[in-house]
């Protein structure tokens, strides 16, 4: 008896999956319109793509700012690199993209990807360290260097995709891991006691001290990013969107959490999600 | 004379440790307990610690407080290692209210 | 050897009794812990007369004494603001002990008189 229920389980649940498997999560879905309307109804001027530009949406002076530095990208160079480490083979005589199915432009739209199989949110990051082990590699570090100039290649070759990331309908485990990740946003943290939400979904393009704060919509369009303030540290100005995450934890006074982790993973899968339907802008410079 | 330093800073700090405390139990502050040792308290801060950690809110203050207390102490001053320590662990107990009070954040549109 | 010790015990006795002197005298007014930025940090969001480069994510610190007309009320707002606003954005500096009690009473105090 027992067997052919789980039989039956097992047969509904492929049945499903293989029905539903590219659609969003109806209450995923819901939740995307209503963060992406509050926006707009906001931002009433800007385009649902303009968001992606962040403060410098929201502030002429700081545009033109924005503009100068991108005419001359000071990352290019590493941008480069990242592309030519994707194609270097490995000893194996693999590559990286061996790792991926479809097209290398669209990579960057899918993810962080739920992952069914593993029960959890794989980042473009994870994934490419995964795939280095895959085929023999040594881990490297995913915050920045040589990880996050291929990272940045990927967001550079994707300009203009859409952003697609899903938690497939019915899959309750995608849906808790997407929970997770919302639940990490709205809640206030550290000694400060302020969440992500209430500067970048209450405040957008109002002013902390000199500077103007981000809208959430549209912050995963240009990670890994080239920031002003990491290049005058040690390194070379290149940071994934979770070592941005850990600056923001410190910066209210809350412990970091450690990279490609499931916190900042499912964080990073619920942040992203809500842009869904964004197009990727490729590598941007941020202050 | 590193080395008598740090006997002659440890031996002066513990004597007044426990010189104070003497004097405190002796007079009117009866009702509080006696300074604890910095080994206690750290024990304290870091059991504090772990559980707001595990709740997810532990605080960035926690880990530059012991830092700092580590240092007092081994400049001698326990006193002031353990109320460093105190108010980790203060910090540990209010990051674990701060999960309870944030448990059902959401949007607010 | 002795010398040593004695003169060693001399200078740890000195500098444990000046250490808390000079901290004495370092003493923070209540409008340079309100513009300080590890400490009362205001202008991060709110624009106080005088003080450079503010934020505007709070209201602007004017006309205190007629909105807080008793200085009470404009103490707990600071010890903490999610008392009266659950989804207030200001950190609670008495309850989070990102300030001491005699801090916020001298904060209170400078803000109180602008």
């Amino acid at each position: 008896m027992k067997k052919i229920i789980t039989t039956v389980a097992v047969a509904t649940l492929l049945s499903s999956t293989a029905v539903f498997s590219i659609q969003q999560s109806s209450v995923v879905q819901a939740d995307i319109d209503a963060f992406q309307s509050h926006f707009k109804k906001r931002f009433p001027k800007l385009s649902l793509n303009d968001f992606s530009k962040g403060p410098y949406a929201m502030n002429e002076d700081k545009m033109s700012q924005f503009e100068a530095v991108m005419e001359m990208p000071p990352f290019e160079d590493h941008v480069d690199k990242g592309g030519e480490l994707w194609k270097t083979a490995f000893k194996n005589g693999k590559t990286y993209s061996s790792c991926f199915s479809g097209d290398d432009k669209t990579i960057r739209t899918q993810y962080p990807l739920w992952n069914a199989a593993k029960g959890k949110v794989i980042g473009l990051e994870q994934a490419l360290l995964d795939c280095r082990v895959k085929n023999g590699e040594k881990k490297i570090g995913s915050g920045k260097g040589k990880l996050a100039w291929i990272s940045a290649y990927l967001t550079t070759i994707a300009e203009g995709q859409t952003i697609n990331v899903i938690v497939p309908e019915g899959d309750k485990k995608a849906l808790a891991a997407y929970n997770e990740g919302k639940k990490f946003f709205y809640a206030k943290r550290g000694q400060l006691n302020l969440s992500c939400a209430d500067c970048h979904v209450t405040n957008p393009g109002q002013r902390i001290r000199g500077n103007t704060l981000s809208p959430a919509l549209g912050q995963v369009t240009h990670f890994p990013v080239w920031r002003g303030k990491w290049a005058k540290k040690k390194g070379d100005g290149f940071g994934t969107i979770q070592r941005r995450y850990g600056g923001c934890n410190k910066q209210v006074r809350a412990q970091p959490f450690k990279r490609q982790k499931d916190v900042y993973n499912n964080l990073e899968y619920f942040h992203t999600i809500m842009s869904n339907g964004m197009e990727i802008s490729g590598t941007e410079y941020r202050e | 004379m590193k080395k008598i330093l740090l006997i002659l800073s440890l031996a002066f700090g513990l004597s007044a440790c426990g010189g104070s405390a003497g004097y405190k139990s002796a007079t009117a502050v009866k009702a509080k307990a006696p300074v604890s040792s910095y080994a206690t308290a750290l024990k304290i801060a870091k059991a504090e610690q772990k559980k707001a950690k595990k709740v997810g809110m532990e605080w960035n203050t926690i880990r530059k407080l012991m830092k700092s207390a580590k240092k007092k102490f081994k400049a001698g001053d326990e006193k002031a290692a353990v109320k460093l320590l105190e108010m980790a662990a203060k910090h540990g107990r209010l990051g674990q209210q701060q999960a309870k009070d944030q448990a059902k954040a959401g949007p607010n549109f | 050897m002795k010398k040593n010790i004695s003169i060693v015990a001399v200078v740890t006795l000195a500098s444990l009794f000046i250490m808390p002197l000079e901290a004495s005298a370092k003493e923070m007014t209540g409008k340079e812990l309100a513009f300080d930025r590890k400490l009362g940090n205001c202008l991060a969001c709110h624009s106080v007369s005088d003080g450079g480069q503010p934020g505007n994510i709070g209201p602007p610190l004017i006309a205190m004494k007629a909105r807080f007309p008793d200085k009470a009320v404009l103490r707990a707002q600071i010890w903490d603001a999610t008392v009266k606003n659950s989804k207030s954005l200001m950190p609670p500096f008495g309850k989070h002990k990102v300030l001491t009690e005699n801090q916020i009473d001298k904060v209170t105090d400078f803000i109180h008189s602008l």
